[in-house]
């Protein structure tokens, strides 16, 4: 009896623990918006991407700049491509809503433009990733977005 | 992994079949398949789902040589931890909203925690013994044919399965029987209802309303029992048998005999565990009341947690009492048809909220039906009416038990063709299920939070 | 009974049991598909294994999609859909209306959007007075041949759509609103059964109002030879429902006095004497015969006696119309402000442009994102 009580002690506590472990609260990032944005660049092949200004941010995106603490956005040159992606650091966490109606907008008008027209762009589109953590934020339509995602997680 | 998916019906469930069988239903192997078959998706999850049986072994264990206080606490523990997680997983954003956390509840954790639960409580109350085989009661808990959908199976009434549970035949002839019937119900059935009962959202008319109040009544009963009959199919392929979890609950004469007809297991679950250890209605009337209150509030709970949930759980507890109350003395000198119809409205009535997300739309969802807030007709009613009729058509005699009977029929007039030709029926409807399969996106199983 | 039962259910597994193995076998022997015809999009292939998508469930979904897009018989499979529903009397999948033929539902307007695209045109006019423009939007199948349309489904109004774009264009856009000739000749075959676009017949009778409207002169049919380069043409509506037993004829209407011209569509990478791409034909979008698609900037240069230079803003609905047009211009500058993302006020005065021209179809010209943006604010 007695050991089969240690063993039921043993296994609340790891589900306590397993609990523990499972709960997500979001949390900031205290890191540099520079090396965040440098160590993520650094993932991407930007042979073909050319960053965009604040007017393009704009017009493209339907986001406000300013909003943000800082924001970088790198797109194709070429129009009959998908390839783009924004790195954002929030002001603060309550903007992510707004970003991530913003950003799926953007995906959703891209994937009506390539879909059914132009097939590798619009499963580039499809396999695209918005992660939002706390108060960074990462949207990448890229061969590689996934990798992308892995050392912008590991740098916030 | 669900049990709609062409993976698994085409993949995962050929391969397990054969390989159990070449094994003889050997228990570790079921095991371990309905470990990949749980973790399929989200394998972080397994790790609870082991820990929870890990727990109730040793708990149920140390019942075994304990003695009064010792054993009380023990089960104590037990069930306050399983309860306490479901508690933080599915409840806490509803009771406490002010904690923000991001939690996502394993699959089926409502379920299998009842599972767990449901043992616990035979072996401390004598019904069974503890189980001194590790691999024996992960069966029970973690069987992919009930561990993310139900049945609620109580440890009673399979423990006498899990080291008996050879190949038979026939019951496994039944099994793809119920397969085939209980994917029919879901992909074809259930998920053409809910698109009918997505647009119907948008009418503002009488027509309107109580067309989407009964695609949801018939949408619920399909998927649900539609997955009810694939996971008892599944079991049966196994040599497992299960009880039945529906029959036919829309034929049902009183709202009691509509929860003797209606997701039996939890129904069960709830009078075994919790309404016959209150009292039941052993110890007068005023506990007798205050028990039907408890497991119906519960019961409303278990289903989520929303005031919706709570509403639609009093509002069964009241109509209960009304019926042991007052109606039994003379119902059943009222013509049938009328017992058929006052069920009938009053179980529509109930899934108006429980298909609600919030109390308001419940209520406007009813002020619309009775005319009030609406105009009669409106095109979106018209148009799905339209639209939807034979569908309507078919699901309305499909609640009714006539399956059995022109199949019976069938083959008493035409003998082998009769038969033929059914099984030829079986066939073009598992052909055009499929179809169905292949052109879906995600269509979720209503039960699916749980 | 009893017995009766247990031998129902012993032949169904008897049938049942095979079936699902081969089906399964069949299913991991043969090799996968890139793409679909029928549904025209690219399947999913078996997917990368690594342990971070296997934790993060993304390897399970991957797979159950793999599983699901190279299912044998998967084509045939979504034409018994189709059946089925169009036996049970279902009359709209997802957004296409199931008739006689299959016509989409007109489009919400993208309010913000569209009234910042009209505030566009308006102030590019404003800031190029002496040039003349035109509008010309082409109502869809949904408004002109609405007796096809199911009783009592829901669409937007497209007329009334229409009636207010009208209504916020500077008076001195010359607006040609075809929408009554086209009504006039509702029963004719004015637009695809299984595609959104319209047909060239359909072209025809637009441009003969357009003509009309701008002192082109009068166009009879007879002016043109009409060759049908396709006879089985199954387009995006077909592809989106799965539908059976629909299809249609892409025809040509090629002038009988036919001006000589060079098309240039650098992005297609193409410099050719004639504008129609025959190569499309076989291809998954047979649409594409016409210019060879859409592109960001392409060229008509003729050699007639016109003096005048038109700029064509567009969607792939005037794909259909240009070759109209060819024998009235000089040259033809074709920009899709979809794909455009240099400057047009170059353009405007390298190319001497005389008239401009906004070609729209009205479904994709509510909800339109690109027009302000390439015309400027």
């Amino acid at each position: 009896m007695k050991k089969y009580q240690i063993g039921q002690i043993i296994c609340v506590i790891c589900i306590a623990f397993f609990m523990f472990t499972q709960i997500r609260i979001p949390k900031e990032s205290g890191a540099n918006f520079e090396v965040v944005s440098q160590t993520t660049i650094a993932k991407v092949d930007t042979s073909t991407l050319q960053q965009q200004d604040n007017l393009e941010i704009k017009q493209f995106l339907s986001l406000n700049p300013e909003e943000y603490e800082s924001i970088v956005y790198y797109k194709d040159t070429d129009a009959m491509k998908a390839s783009e992606f924004v790195i954002v650091k929030f002001k603060n966490s309550d903007q992510a809503n707004q970003f991530r109606n913003s950003i799926d907008q953007r995906i959703e008008n891209q994937q009506k433009v390539f879909d059914g027209y132009i097939e590798d762009q619009a499963s580039l589109l499809k396999q695209s990733i918005v992660d939002i953590q706390g108060n960074y934020a990462l949207y990448a339509v890229l061969p590689n977005a996934k990798e992308v995602d892995e050392t912008f997680l590991s740098v916030i | 992994m669900s049990f709609n998916s062409l993976l698994f019906v085409f993949l995962f469930l050929p391969v397990s079949v054969i390989l159990s069988f070449v094994c003889k239903n050997n228990n570790l192997f079921i095991v371990l398949i309905s470990f990949l078959f749980y973790a399929w998706g989200n394998p972080i999850s397994l790790v609870l789902l082991i820990l929870y049986i890990l727990l109730n072994y040793f708990t149920a264990l140390s019942f075994e040589k304990a003695e009064g206080k010792q054993r009380k606490i023990t089960l104590i523990i037990a069930i306050v931890v399983q309860v306490a997680v479901l508690f933080i997983y599915k409840y806490l954003d509803f009771f406490l909203p002010f904690i923000k956390v991001e939690l996502h509840a394993p699959i089926g954790l409502s379920f299998f925690t009842f599972s767990c639960l449901s043992y616990l409580l035979d072996v401390y109350f004598g019904k069974c013994n503890a189980q001194h085989n590790l691999i024996r009661l992960a069966l029970y808990v973690s069987f992919f044919g009930k561990v993310t959908m139900g049945p609620i199976v109580q440890y009673n009434e399979m423990v006498d399965q899990i080291d008996n549970h050879p190949f038979q035949i026939d019951l496994f002839c039944d099994g793809i029987k119920k397969l085939c019937i209980g994917l029919t119900k879901k992909v074809i059935l259930a998920d053409s209802l809910s698109l009918v009962h997505m647009n119907l959202m948008e009418s503002q008319s009488v027509l309107g309303s109580w067309l989407l109040a009964i695609t949801y009544m018939l949408q619920i009963y399909f998927d649900f029992s539609g997955y009810s009959d694939m996971a008892i199919g599944i079991g049966e392929m196994f040599g497992f048998k299960f009880k039945q979890n529906f029959n036919y609950p829309y034929i049902a004469t009183s709202i009691q005999d509509f929860w003797r007809r209606w997701h039996i297991s939890l129904s069960l679950w709830f009078r075994d565990y919790i309404y016959i250890p209150l009292g039941g209605s052993r110890e007068g009337n005023n506990k007798y009341i205050r028990n039907i209150f408890v497991v119906w509030l519960l019961t409303g709970l278990w289903h989520g947690a929303n005031w919706t949930f709570i509403v639609w759980g009093l509002y069964f507890a009241v109509l209960l009492l009304f019926e042991k109350f007052v109606l039994k003395k003379f119902w059943d000198k009222v013509p049938k048809f009328i017992c058929h119809i006052y069920t009938l409205f009053l179980v529509l009535i109930s899934w108006i909220f429980f298909m609600s997300d919030s109390l308001s739309s419940a209520f406007q969802c009813i002020l619309h039906m009775f005319g009030m807030q609406a105009s009669l007709l409106d095109s979106v009613a018209l148009f799905n009416l339209k639209s939807s009729f034979i569908l309507l058509v078919i699901s309305i005699l499909f609640c009714l038990p006539i399956r059995d009977k022109i199949e019976l029929f069938i083959c008493s007039k035409w003998k082998q063709k009769g038969m033929i030709g059914l099984v030829v029926v079986y066939l073009v409807v598992f052909l055009v299920s499929v179809s169905f399969m292949i052109s879906s996106s995600f269509h979720s199983f209503l039960y699916f939070a749980f | 009974m009893e017995k009766q039962k247990l031998i129902l259910s012993r032949l169904l597994m008897l049938v049942m049991i095979p079936i699902i193995v081969l089906t399964m076998i069949i299913n991991i022997v043969v090799p996968d598909k890139k793409i679909s015809e029928v549904e025209n999009r690219s399947l999913q292939s078996f997917p990368a294994f690594s342990v971070n998508s296997l934790l993060n469930g993304e390897f399970e979904k991957d797979m159950g999609n793999w599983f699901s897009d190279q299912f044998v018989g998967r084509n045939t499979l979504l034409h018994i859909k189709y059946i089925v529903n169009k036996m049970t009397g279902v009359k709209q999948m997802d957004n296409v209306f199931l008739s006689s033929s299959l016509i989409e539902q007109a489009s919400s307007a993208n309010a913000g959007q569209l009234s910042r695209n009209l505030d566009s045109i308006n102030s590019f006019y404003a800031s190029h007075a002496n040039l003349n423009f035109q509008f010309l939007l082409i109502p869809n199948a949904v408004s002109i041949q609405s007796d096809l349309v199911p009783k009592y489904a829901y669409t937007e109004d497209q007329n009334q759509q229409m009636d207010t774009i009208y209504g916020k264009l500077d008076q001195n856009i010359k607006n040609v609103d075809v929408r009554s000739v086209l009504k006039s000749h509702a029963d004719e075959y004015l637009y695809y059964k299984t595609d959104h676009h319209w047909t060239s017949l359909n072209a025809f009778y637009t441009f003969q109002e357009f003509a009309k409207a701008s002192d082109l002169g009068k166009v009879k049919k007879s002016d043109y030879n009409v060759y049908p380069v396709k006879t089985d043409f199954k387009g995006t509506l077909a592809n989106k429902t799965g539908s059976v037993g629909l299809k249609d004829t892409i025809e040509i209407y090629v002038p009988k006095e036919n001006s000589d011209y060079i098309y240039t569509n650098t992005a297609a990478s193409i410099k050719s004497r004639s504008l129609y791409s025959l190569e499309a034909l076989d291809s998954s979008n047979p649409y594409n015969v016409f210019l060879s698609g859409n592109a960001p900037y392409a060229k008509l240069e003729m050699n007639n006696d016109s003096q005048k230079h038109l700029l064509v803003f567009k969607d792939s609905y005037a794909n259909a119309f240009i070759p109209f047009l060819v024998p009235y211009y000089r040259t033809i500058t074709i920009v899709d402000p979809r794909y455009y993302f240099d400057d047009i006020e170059s353009v405007v005065t390298k190319e001497c442009i005389s008239d401009v021209l906004y070609l729209y179809n009205a479904n994709t010209f509510v909800q339109d994102t690109s027009l302000s943006d390439v015309l400027g604010e």
